[in-house]
């Protein structure tokens, strides 16, 4: 089907990553002409998540296509969209699984009418079955978890993003300590219920939080020391030192006084708002996430296009940009801001070195059994040369994955390759073999993300470009964030970013006779308070867990 | 211009929220009048009854409006037991749209008196209450905020109307403390569910309580359950002993909290009393003194006794 976009935007935008998408929303909601549009045909690029079938499909790049002659004039040059350094590496799916049932219906039948278990014979799993169900699954690239209180939720209830995505609380945060699964001990009914932890030691946790939480100014004297300095000379236990050193405040043995105590105080500060732990999850994946920003900009009209046929950037003899081939098409703007993996290679003077290794399984059963279906954040600390891991569990409530199944995301910063970086979880944690305690992995994945975020993005490309960074290592959007309001404010200096629409109480429209009385004037009906994130959702499906000021846990914590 | 977009000023918002009060303060002189003038002791009037509900619902505070519901009510139910027809569908209905009303009303003030008196005495009328469903408002309830007395007096009267398993409500209450032990109304219905009838209980609670006088010394709930759990009989020489070394402990971290030497005094004091306790006791009501010099009379009074 042929159509034709319009050829003349404020704003070109490429890639659909979340960075981009926030841009894309501040600019449209600013009233800039945006045109946001990917070569791929989903929302995310390297953010993106899939249902099991994409997910084996995923190719590695695009071809390179040529663009017509007849668009550029003579004294302007052009540029190949599309680059190799950032796409994934070392991606390897494989199942663990048998293709389909071995054994004839009778015979199972039989089985049945014979035993006397309490248990009906579980079918086994097979991977015909996963396929069938695949449209069930929402395998994300780069999984991540909001801090209740952090930039990220406030800016989506600043900007009424909140309403276009749903949310889960994280119901358990776990490490890995002295050989075992621990549940980590962060709020107060955490610790008093809490059991492998002495009264002492119960005591100490609560008077370090208090600590933090009021802002006690004793840690400056520990300017060039460790955290891990600091919680000995607190004289906390190593248990102790281990929940808060690797698991609250997710840092290292190297980590300084300092950051240590912010990392704390950004984990603390997030409790008690939505849930137990201070992290919510999008539900359905963090896919979303991009598609409710790109929600807004077109919400505010922006122009979204997919699957388009890009081919090159046109420069001026000066260096500016000045358009974009698109099929048959050139379209102008002011400004182009594109994903760093759609840059031409020309634009990328440093290639990333570092990687964010990853791995996703589909499991059996949970790490932590327990009655209730939960969504699990295990902090695997830092153990022989490999650096810690974030591994988040999910089940079926979260909208990623079937019934009875939970899928499984680990996420590091690279040192070898992933499968070796994570070779330490995958024995401690899960089984090839039917295990009765630990978890069966059904289907693993493995690869590896370019982080370019640590990157020189700007040396070398042209004025009125942006390349956007790619996912990072942070478990929360807010750096994500910060860049992208870094970038609006470069592009856009002196306006707002992304500012919340008046409330509809307020306005009136006004009409063709000023002199209505009361009982004519038109007033819109009130919206509901859009101010909570939208997890009425998880509210609505309560069980028996409690609540504090807002929304808890609910239903399944 | 037509349709534009405007936004109230504060001062237009004030005026528009006056404008609005006025009409509900005479909606309100007017409901009230008219269902007041049709008050009869037979028969009721069916459109007073729904202006009374639309009433309570805006403030469930206006008893006379109760009373007046529990007036039709009675009607109700002796004209139901005039009708010869045993079917009392009709009337559970009734009682099932008094419930629901009452429950809008709680929805919008889960501290009305009225509102929860209402429904008791309505289920106490009911012909066939739903006591689980009660049960589940009650935990709902209580979850939104576990100091709501009004909350907690109800379940006491379902429990003891229905009379449920200890088990239950033990589970119940060891639920509620792990969720938040700050609370007088956890202990106390704690308290009131004569738990402690063997050793291991007990034990059990002491441990309970243990954890939670250290997670938070501040917390004087937790204190005053400890109290009552060291002033059973059953308390064995040893938890008393090693009671009072964590204490001890505790009190190195928190040499400002009076709650520790005060549940050391009341280890102490209990039981036989040895030469030394005396000198002891002395010692910590020293020690209070100090830090809680309002309350001087008092410790020094306690001590005379000695």
């Amino acid at each position: 089907m042929e159509y034709e976009l319009p050829t003349e935007f404020d704003i070109i935008i490429i890639g659909t990553g979340v960075i981009e998408s926030i841009i894309s929303a501040a600019a449209s909601r600013i009233g800039k002409r945006v045109l946001h549009i990917d070569s791929n045909n989903y929302y995310g690029g390297l953010w993106a998540s899939f249902n099991l079938d994409a997910i084996h499909k995923l190719s590695a790049n695009t071809e390179v296509l040529d663009p017509p002659t007849d668009l550029i004039n003579p004294d302007e040059t052009t540029f190949a969209l599309g680059n190799d350094f950032f796409s994934l590496k070392n991606f390897k799916t494989d199942w663990h699984i048998p293709k389909a049932e071995t054994q004839p219906e009778n015979e199972n039948v039989e089985e049945k009418n014979e035993t006397e278990s309490e248990e009906k014979p579980e079918k086994p799993i097979t991977q015909d079955s996963l396929i069938k169900d695949g449209r069930k699954f929402n395998i994300d690239l780069a999984p991540k978890l909001q801090f209740a209180r952090g930039e990220f939720v406030e800016l989506l209830i600043s900007s009424n993003i909140a309403r276009y995505s749903e949310y889960r609380s994280v119901s358990r945060v776990l490490t890995w300590l002295n050989g075992q699964l621990e549940t980590v001990p962060c709020s107060r009914s955490d610790v008093f219920a809490n059991n492998k932890v002495t009264v002492i030691e119960k005591r100490m946790l609560m008077k370090l939080f208090m600590a933090l939480d009021s802002g006690d100014q004793e840690y400056l004297n520990y300017d060039n020391k460790t955290f891990r300095a600091f919680l000995t000379d607190k004289k906390l236990t190593p248990s102790l030192i281990h929940y808060v050193l690797y698991a609250i405040s997710m840092s290292t043995d190297e980590t300084l006084c300092l950051q240590g105590i912010q990392n704390t105080k950004r984990f603390l500060d997030s409790l008690g708002r939505f849930g137990k732990t201070p992290f919510l999850f999008s539900m359905y994946g963090s896919g979303e996430i991009t598609q409710a920003f790109c929600r807004l900009s077109a919400v505010f009209g922006g122009i979204y296009a997919l699957s388009q046929p890009l081919s090159s950037l046109i420069f001026d003899n000066e260096n500016n940009f000045k358009g974009l081939i698109c099929g048959k098409q050139r379209i102008s703007a002011e400004f182009l801001v594109m994903g760093a993996e759609k840059a031409p290679p020309e634009f990328i003077k440093s290639p990333p070195r570092s990687f964010i290794a990853r791995a996703v399984f589909i499991t059996d059963r949970s790490i932590m059994s327990s009655e209730k279906e939960h969504l699990t954040l295990l902090l695997y600390p830092p153990e022989g040369g490999k650096n810690s891991c974030v591994i988040i569990e999910l089940g079926t409530l979260t909208g990623t994955c079937p019934k009875d199944l939970y899928l499984v995301h680990l996420i590091s910063q690279q040192v070898a390759s992933p499968e070796d970086d994570f070779k330490h979880c995958v024995e401690n944690l899960f089984s090839k073999f039917e295990d009765d305690k630990k978890p069966k992995i059904l289907w693993s994945c493995f690869f590896s993300i370019p982080d370019s975020n640590a990157l020189d993005l700007k040396t070398g490309v042209p004025g009125n470009v942006v390349l956007c960074p790619g996912p990072d290592l942070d478990l929360d959007y807010d750096d994500a964030v910060k860049k992208a309001k870094a970038i609006f404010s470069d592009l856009y200096p002196d306006t707002e970013f992304l500012p919340r629409a008046p409330d509809p109480e307020d306005i009136i429209i006004e009409g063709d006779t000023e002199d209505r009385n009361d009982e004519d004037e038109v007033v819109l009906k009130p919206e509901e308070n859009t101010d909570k994130v939208a997890e009425s959702e998880t509210e609505a499906k309560s069980d028996n867990d409690q609540e504090v000021p807002k929304s808890e846990n609910e239903h399944e914590e | 211009m037509h349709g534009r977009i405007k936004v109230r000023t504060t001062e237009e918002q004030n005026l528009q929220k006056h404008k609005e009060q006025q009409k509900k303060l005479t909606a309100y002189r007017m409901g009230m009048k008219q269902i007041l003038a049709t008050r009869d002791a037979d028969s009721y009037n069916k459109d007073s009854l729904a202006l009374s509900a639309q009433l309570l619902t805006i403030n469930p505070d206006i008893y006379t409006l109760w009373n007046y519901r529990k007036e039709v009510v009675l009607i109700e139910i002796k004209k139901s037991y005039q009708d010869e027809v045993a079917d009392d569908q009709k009337l559970i209905h009734f009682f099932e749209e008094e419930l629901r009303l009452t429950e809008q009303c709680l929805l919008s003030n889960p501290k009305s008196y009225g509102s929860w008196h209402h429904r008791y005495w309505i289920l106490n009328h009911h012909t066939k209450p739903n006591w689980q469903r009660e049960f589940d408002l009650c935990n709902k309830y209580v979850s939104l905020d576990d100091r709501n007395f009004h909350c907690w007096d109800f379940r006491r009267l379902i429990v003891n109307k229905i009379g449920i398993s200890l088990a239950d409500e033990i589970a119940f209450s060891t639920e509620r403390i792990n969720i938040n032990f700050s609370n007088y109304s956890s202990w106390h219905y704690r308290s009131t569910l004569q738990i402690l009838n063997d050793e291991n209980s007990v034990a059990n609670d002491l441990i309970l309580v243990q954890n939670a006088v250290f997670t938070d010394p501040i917390d004087t709930s937790a204190w005053f359950y400890l109290r009552w759990v060291l002033s059973h009989p059953g308390i064995t020489k040893i938890q008393k002993e090693d009671l009072l070394n964590a204490l001890e402990q505790l009190q190195e971290l928190e040499p400002e909290c009076k709650w520790i030497i005060m549940a050391k005094c009341w280890l102490v004091k209990q039981g036989n009393l040895e030469k030394d306790a005396i000198c002891r006791l002395k010692r910590y009501y020293t020690e209070l003194i100090k830090l809680d010099p309002l309350r001087e009379g008092h410790y020094k009074d306690c001590f005379k006794v000695f």
